[in-house]
């Protein structure tokens, strides 16, 4: 059994970052940009969630037998 | 090893935010430089009444770099036989656009100015001068104004999505 | 030790949850999403041993193996529900987590379709209804 964290830190230093570069962003005035900004943080997130949770529904269908349906 | 590779990424990222930002704060400082010496050469013009040469020769030695270069050229090229003084000038702001911070904008000021010297008595010389002036000035203001607002966005900007992509890589 | 791990995991999933919370809400509700699914992960994987234990057991006593697929299909579909449910519950989406728990219990009465019948037809050969059936069986 291997948990480690990295990931949780890895998901919440993206949330931070973005959420950083959305608020100088914003306070500048290119409030377009800062939208952009956080949609690609967020798709990028997204994405390595859902890597996970594909993982995690192969482990259980193999487990389960539930191979099938 | 992984933490090396990291901080060559923040480090490079980080960079190009100063770089960036730096463009815009020498861009200020490059047109007030230009300011100042189109108004030391109205006064070298109006009161001195010397030539263009000894003109360059004087501003060249009270300016700093990218500006000071641009006429230690032109005198250097105007020792020689010197048939077409335009053209001389606008080679030059040429090679000063490579070197300075400076827009295009700004270029085509100095090009459209150039096009007036030694063309006009001393009296409508001096209003090209000042026209050159008010526009350098208004573009000064612009650049100034873009500067407070994005020089320090830039540095933070840069670094972060540095860390960004060391985050992501990790 | 697991347990450690996995209860220091869900803790640090819960620091770092209250200091994103405030500066980045989608992401927060990731860390949770994601730290829950590794804990199932790591679960998930304890889980083959007993499954296999459950297995031998089963053969042991002879139980057709039909009724033992049935029943771990049935907690794989309780388990992926109850996943599901969680996480639109924590997003603050009761009522499609609800929904997801109907189809759950919905699925699982599906799986259990050949139990019950068997059971059904099991219960009608000792308990017959056909006067008929009675009158031959005696």
């Amino acid at each position: 059994m291997l948990i480690d964290a990295t990931i949780l830190f890895q998901i919440a230093g993206i949330g931070i970052i973005t959420a950083l570069i959305h608020t100088v962003l914003k306070q500048v005035g290119k409030e377009d940009i800062a939208q952009f900004v956080s949609l690609v943080g967020f798709i990028i997130v997204l994405v390595i969630v859902i890597h996970h949770l594909a993982d995690l529904f192969q482990q259980i269908r193999s487990i389960f037998l539930l191979k099938g349906s | 090893m992984k933490i090396i590779g990291a901080f060559c990424i923040v480090f490079a990222t980080s960079f190009l935010g100063f770089d960036m930002s730096n463009t815009l704060t020498n861009r200020t400082r490059q047109l007030k430089q230009l300011i100042v010496s189109l108004q030391m050469m109205e006064a070298e013009m109006v009161y001195s009444k010397r030539t263009l040469q000894q003109i360059f020769h004087v501003l060249r030695s009270k300016l700093d770099y990218p500006i000071t270069d641009f006429y230690d050229n032109l005198t250097k090229r105007l020792n020689g036989r010197v048939t077409n003084f335009y053209s001389i000038w606008s080679q030059e702001l040429e090679s000063l656009r490579t070197i300075s911070s400076l827009t295009a904008n700004d270029v085509e000021i100095l090009q459209q100015f150039g096009r007036t010297i030694g063309q006009h008595s001393a009296h409508e010389q001096r209003k090209h001068i000042q026209l050159t002036i008010y526009h350098l000035q208004l573009e000064l203001d612009q650049s100034r104004d873009k500067q407070q607002r994005y020089a320090t966005m830039l540095k933070t900007i840069g670094f972060l999505f540095g860390l960004l992509i060391v985050i992501l890589l990790f | 030790m697991g347990i450690v791990q996995v209860v220091l995991f869900g803790i640090i999933a819960t620091m770092l949850y209250l200091i994103v919370k405030d500066v980045a809400r989608p992401f927060a509700f990731f860390i949770i999403f994601v730290a829950s699914l590794v804990i199932l992960f790591a679960v998930i994987n304890e889980i083959n041993a007993i499954i296999q234990l459950i297995y031998r057991l089963g053969q042991k006593a002879s139980v057709h193996h039909m009724y033992i697929d049935t029943v771990l299909k049935i907690i794989g579909v309780a388990y992926i529900t109850e996943l599901g449910a969680n996480v639109t519950k924590d997003a603050g989406l009761s009522s499609v987590a609800s929904k997801i728990e109907l189809a759950g219990k919905i699925f699982i009465l599906l799986l259990a379709i050949p139990i019950v019948t068997s059971v059904v037809e099991l219960i009608l050969q000792f308990v017959p209804v056909n006067g008929d059936m009675i009158f031959e069986q005696r």
